[in-house]
């Protein structure tokens, strides 16, 4: 009885105690230039290893090689295949690209977390604290790409971290570690931006001129990505929105028009109901 | 959509542990045909169902009451005494079914107090879990100062203190921003997401609100059905009027504005809810109910038909987010391109 109230008071008392945070870092990322991808698959295989994630089944779905399908709470990497058939020239080609976390640098999962539970850690990562998260799933669908997702087992919210654990002890992410052909590529994101720039031009030179990066520098409302892509045909090919929603740049617009309706219609009804008084 | 088949594989057996393979399933049969990745969604299915939308429902109706008995106390509260004590009871009591449905709706429901460790500008959800903690304790102390105390059960002398140290009218007042936070914040929850039917617009708070205002002069209307005062109905007339009108313009600007994004509220399986339910049964026939003759029909069937048609539509909005989000069009183009930033090739 009285362990338990201890336990509780303890809980609780941690609940609203927040330790200093570590000292920024340079911030770091990934990039995943997607025409160097094979297609093996050893980064979902390492992500998995590595994060202790259950296996998503046997299941064959018939969308080429691709039988994990989507990015979830337990599948953080997820390599897409797309086969093209031109018809002009009767000629196939592959695209493979392997899928993450894109830890946008204003990520709308870190801005309507209501617990704090989401965060930029000290890699500017985004991070998800397992001890805070206590599930309410509106990080699941303020994220424009459908990359988090809550646990049915666990209640919480789940995915790429990309590698915190491994980071703080001067590592390379799993899936990064182990992707035969550098396909993905992690490091400080300014020289990773750098490095995808002279890419994209050395692709551009030899005549592949559909090479370009997805996620490289703010467009539309959305941030910039610390996670982005070289992709070779439209983001949607890939399952990427082409123009993403970035929730918080509508925040103070519907917050005005709603108090102004809620506002007037108060105004009225004391209008109406004082009226009646005198009448 | 078409029918799915069924998958008898250990997929079936991990979808209990993991909910993101319902979506696996729903998706494969128009794989092909589909644009972009073999016709699979980009968005994940929104994991919000019945709880926030009765949440939404019994929030609004308390709420909006609360308003109503603030605005009723302060322009005719020595008349309607017993008006404003049924109504604060009638907001109390559905905000007391708030927390539990909130709190259910949680993946951890222990940790529904790590909602207040913070305060975050950018979050609603936040907004709402704050406004609710300050409202449900001013509701609670309402409720204390306007039942006589030795009527009550226990506690009488706490509430004997209450009633002589906080006038009525300050707590009002104190009570006012929450309980308009508690109206106005629902929609603006749903907007602020990726989500297409809920967030391609900036209305859907407006919305919410006024709905939650009509349901409010509703409960009231209903509290007074018995009340000889025939002034009093005809002020809670007007008013829901007005707040019915403010409705039906929100409506149109919601609809108006979100466009293609409003198809699941249309076809599919929320277009009876919202067609029948909540346009025809919740705003167009208490409009024309509060012009009949019968007493009956104008202070007691409209105002239910109202609440029933607040019920409906933020059940047919929170769940036209299921299928919106497994729109692959809308997910794609989810914010206006801005001229020559778009990423794509030429
Ligand atoms: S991709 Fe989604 S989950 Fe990842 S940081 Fe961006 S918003 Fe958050
Ligand atoms: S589910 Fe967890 S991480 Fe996601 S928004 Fe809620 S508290 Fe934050």
């Amino acid at each position: 009885m009285n362990e338990g109230l201890v336990q509780i008071a303890t809980d609780l008392r941690d609940t609203w105690t927040r330790p200093e945070p570590p000292a920024a870092q340079e911030e770091t990322g990934f990039f995943t230039d997607t025409t160097l991808c094979i297609g093996c698959k050893a980064c979902e295989v390492a992500c998995k290893q590595w994060n202790q994630l259950p296996a998503d089944g046997f299941n064959w779905t018939g969308n080429s090689y691709d039988n994990t399908v989507t990015l979830s709470d337990t599948t953080w990497r997820h390599v897409a295949f797309v086969e093209q058939h031109d018809a002009a020239t009767d000629s196939m080609r592959w695209l493979m690209m392997s899928d993450v976390c894109k830890h946008c640098q204003h990520a709308p999962c870190v801005e309507v977390c209501p617990t704090g539970a989401l965060i930029y850690n000290e890699f500017g990562n985004v991070y998800v604290q397992q001890d805070v998260c206590n599930g309410c799933a509106n990080c699941v669908v303020g994220c424009p790409f459908g990359v988090i997702a809550r646990n049915k087992a666990d209640g919480r919210a789940h995915k790429c971290t990309l590698c915190y654990d491994r980071q703080k002890d001067g590592m390379v992410p799993a899936c990064a570690k182990s992707c035969p052909t550098e396909s993905i590529k992690f490091g400080k994101v300014s020289e990773l931006r750098e490095q995808a720039r002279q890419r994209v031009e050395q692709l551009h030179a030899r005549g592949e001129t559909d090479a370009y990066l997805y996620g490289n520098e703010t467009w539309g409302e959305y941030s910039a990505l610390n996670s982005f892509f070289l992709l070779k045909d439209k983001p949607i090919v890939y399952n990427l929105p082409e123009a993403p929603r970035r929730p918080a740049a509508h925040l103070k617009r519907n917050y005005l028009f709603s108090f102004m309706a809620s506002v007037a219609l108060t105004a009225v009804s004391a209008l109406l109901f004082s009226g009646g008084e005198r009448g | 959509m078409a029918s799915i088949p069924e998958i008898n594989d250990a997929r079936d057996v991990f979808s209990q542990i993991s909910p993101s393979y319902d979506i696996v399933r729903s998706a494969q049969p128009e794989r092909v045909h589909e644009p972009g990745y073999y016709g699979l969604p980009i968005l994940k299915r929104p994991f919000w169902k019945w709880e926030i939308a009765l949440y939404f429902f019994f929030e609004g109706v308390s709420a909006g009451t609360s308003v109503l008995c603030s605005v009723l106390r302060a322009t005719r509260g020595r008349r309607h005494r017993e008006m404003i004590r049924a109504g604060r009871t009638l907001s109390f009591a559905t905000m007391l079914v708030c927390p539990p449905l909130l709190i259910a709706d949680l993946g951890r429901p222990e940790r529904f107090h790590h909602m207040l460790r913070i305060w975050k500008k950018t979050s609603p959800m936040n907004h709402g879990a704050w406004a609710l903690t300050g409202y449900g304790l001013l509701s609670t102390i309402q409720l204390c100062l306007i039942w006589p105390a030795w009527r009550l059960p226990f506690g009488k002398r706490i509430v004997r203190l209450l009633q002589r140290l906080l006038p009525e009218s300050v707590v009002d007042v104190l009570g006012m921003p929450f309980a308009l936070t508690m109206i106005s914040y629902p929609g603006v929850l749903l907007s602020t997401t990726a989500n297409p039917v809920w967030s391609h617009t900036h209305f859907l708070g407006s919305l919410f609100a006024a709905s939650s205002m009509s349901n409010g002069a509703a409960a009231l209307a209903l509290l007074s059905a018995r009340c000889k005062d025939e002034d009093l109905h005809r002020s809670i007339g007007r008013f829901e009027d007005a707040a019915t009108t403010a409705e039906a313009a929100a409506l149109a600007l919601y609809l108006g504005t979100a466009k293609k994004a409003a198809r699941p509220l249309f076809k599919g399986k929320q277009s009876g809810l919202f067609l029948i339910g909540a346009i025809g049964l919740g705003i167009v026939a208490p409009a024309l109910l509060r012009r009949a003759r019968s007493p009956v029909l104008r202070s007691v069937v409209a105002p239910l038909l109202s609440l029933a048609g607040g019920a409906a539509l933020k059940w047919a909005i929170t769940y036209a987010g299921q299928e919106s989000a497994m729109d692959v069009e809308l997910a794609n183009h989810n914010a206006p391109m801005i001229e020559g930033q778009a990423q794509t090739r030429a």
